[in-house]
């Protein structure tokens, strides 16, 4: 889905160029074919023009975090076209001559942040079989795992990861183990682990949307929405794509529950 | 303009294209050229560009329709051109005056009327300030630096303006100005800005795709093989036959603009009026130059 989408826009793009050569290559045999079929195609495009202009209004009423949510995608594309892949292509460069856990270590997260995640996948697993019960290699292996919908197995690294180092990325291995957890179905641990992460780490606004669907769920309404409404405080600060994202979604849970007791 | 002319060897393409702004103005008429005028020398119509004058792309950038026209886009080329120059080199600029120019002129032909004679820099300027607005883009760390920036805002609040002005002044081509606009901020973002990454896979094909669409764009208005002028001009050339009856009911469907098949098919007008309609295109295109 990362890779798809650009390349589903590049796909458009270059079916639009290919556009007016087909013309004149069909005017060539037929030009009231070719005429008929540009007016057809300029019908089309007004058609979905319009539907599309109703589709995005009827989003923004109906699901208004998608203004939000084109930022993060935006600015996740962004990402992926900006990054860096010359320190990547040296550690490959310098695999050859010397090969060491660390620097596969380093070749799997970098290749996480471009989202290679085929080229992940082996490195970091070269690093755990070089360097069993590296800590850093285990988290690492355990947001793959969660990239790659693999939540039972992300569950019993992180909670690996947490048990000899419960600060462990600036507490995010905990973050994520409550999450997993709680999405797996043990909501109570999943809870417990949100609570202690809120305790010892503070939170960030990911966080408290997550902690407040994990109080929701265990009965505890008002701890709920204390928590969004933590996570929907305004910010003096520009926020970061992600962290705006949840924000709106905050926010829009809050909205919603309104009227609830 | 002192400056301008003190540091000529550090911006000598500007200082060319200033040259040219003026040069071609005292040879049309720098205060009220005809269109003849302005024909003569280069000004873009969309109907001459595929009729075998597909230098009019670029021509017309350097021309200009009066004193007024002349010296608002001769004071935005002295704003923007030497600031762009010194950052992006004399080769790229050049470059981009080019490739913004002939941006601005599709668009024109796309959106003006076949006949309709479009002149001016200010497609290329527009280009200018699409590369500015690039180049502010490739130099934030993430998207909060670029749209938090004031040199962003207050540039994107320049070309609002510019706009707004286009569209409530008459005889003034927006179409040229998006074009060049979208063109320079595509160019400058793929092309001319310092890369000290390796680009990825998918940077390289979104260059490809962007030379891909501009000479997809060229060669649509070099052969607009379905609108009603080419259409026209072609059904007149052509030799009596089943290829001409075609020509002529493809003109006619072209005009009337995707109504009723039916309509057309049993109303298709025969070869006298289709005669009449190219004589009178035919005249109106030599009274217009």
């Amino acid at each position: 889905m990362r890779r798809s989408l650009p390349i589903a826009l590049l796909s458009a793009l270059w079916l639009l160029a290919a556009w007016p050569i087909a013309l004149w290559l069909l005017a060539h045999n037929s030009p009231l074919a070719a005429v008929r079929l540009a007016q057809g195609a300029q019908a089309t495009a007004a058609s979905v023009a319009f539907s599309g202009a109703v589709f995005v209004l009827v989003f923004l009423f109906a699901w208004p975090p998608f203004p939000a949510a084109i930022r993060l995608g935006v600015a996740r594309m962004r990402a992926v076209l900006t990054a860096d892949r010359a320190t990547l292509m040296r550690n490959l460069a310098e695999l050859r001559h010397i090969e060491t856990p660390a620097r596969h270590l380093e070749i799997g997260r970098l290749a996480l942040q471009i989202g290679e995640d085929r080229l992940a996948a082996v490195h970091l697993q070269r690093a755990h079989d070089l360097e069993p019960g590296h800590l850093g290699t285990l988290y690492a292996i355990a947001q793959l795992q969660l990239r790659l919908r693999q939540p039972e197995a992300a569950r019993v690294v992180l909670m690996q990861v947490v048990e000899q180092d419960p600060g462990h990325a600036f507490g995010e291995a905990m973050l994520l183990l409550g999450r997993t957890t709680f999405t797996l179905g043990d909501r109570a641990q999943g809870l417990a682990w949100l609570q202690r992460h809120e305790r010892e780490h503070g939170g960030n606004r990911k966080s408290h949307c997550w902690l407040a669907e994990a109080l929701l769920a265990a009965g505890d309404t008002a701890g709920a929405r204390a928590a969004w409404q933590t996570a929907a405080a305004p910010s003096k600060q520009r926020l970061t794509a992600e962290e705006n994202w949840y924000r709106a979604k905050a926010k829009v849970t809050l909205w919603r529950l309104r009227g609830r007791a | 303009m002192r400056d301008l002319l003190e540091k000529a060897d550090e911006t000598p393409v500007t200082l060319l294209v200033a040259i040219a702004y003026v040069t071609l103005a005292v040879l049309t008429d720098p205060f009220q050229p005809t269109i003849a005028q302005l024909a003569d020398y280069g000004a873009l119509r969309a109907t001459d560009v595929w009729d075998g004058e597909p230098w009019r792309l670029l021509t017309y950038a350097f021309l200009h329709g009066g004193i007024v026209h002349l010296a608002v886009n001769m004071m935005s080329l002295l704003q923007l051109g030497p600031l762009l120059e010194r950052s992006i080199g004399s080769l790229r600029f050049a470059a981009l005056y080019i490739v913004t120019a002939i941006g601005g002129g599709i668009f024109g032909c796309y959106v003006n009327h076949p006949l309709s004679p479009m002149v001016g820099g200010s497609g290329a300027l527009f280009g200018m300030m699409g590369a500015l607005l690039a180049l502010l883009a490739r130099s934030g760390r993430h998207s909060g630096d670029f749209f938090g920036s004031g040199a962003v805002r207050s540039l994107a609040g320049n070309i609002v303006v510019n706009l707004v002005l286009g569209w409530l002044i008459p005889y003034v081509s927006n179409a040229g100005h998006i074009g060049g606009l979208i063109t320079g901020f595509a160019l400058t973002l793929c092309f001319l800005t310092s890369n000290r990454r390796e680009p990825s896979r998918i940077f390289r094909a979104l260059q490809a795709t962007c030379v891909a669409l501009f000479a997809a764009g060229v060669f649509s208005v070099v052969a607009p093989v379905t609108r009603w002028d080419y259409l026209l001009l072609h059904w007149q050339r052509a030799a009596p036959g089943p290829q001409r009856d075609q020509l002529r009911t493809a003109y006619w469907t072209a005009m009337s603009d995707g109504e009723v098949d039916e309509l057309v098919q049993t109303q298709v007008p025969d070869d006298e009026a289709t005669d009449q309609h190219a004589a009178k295109f035919a005249a109106m295109r030599r009274h217009e130059r």
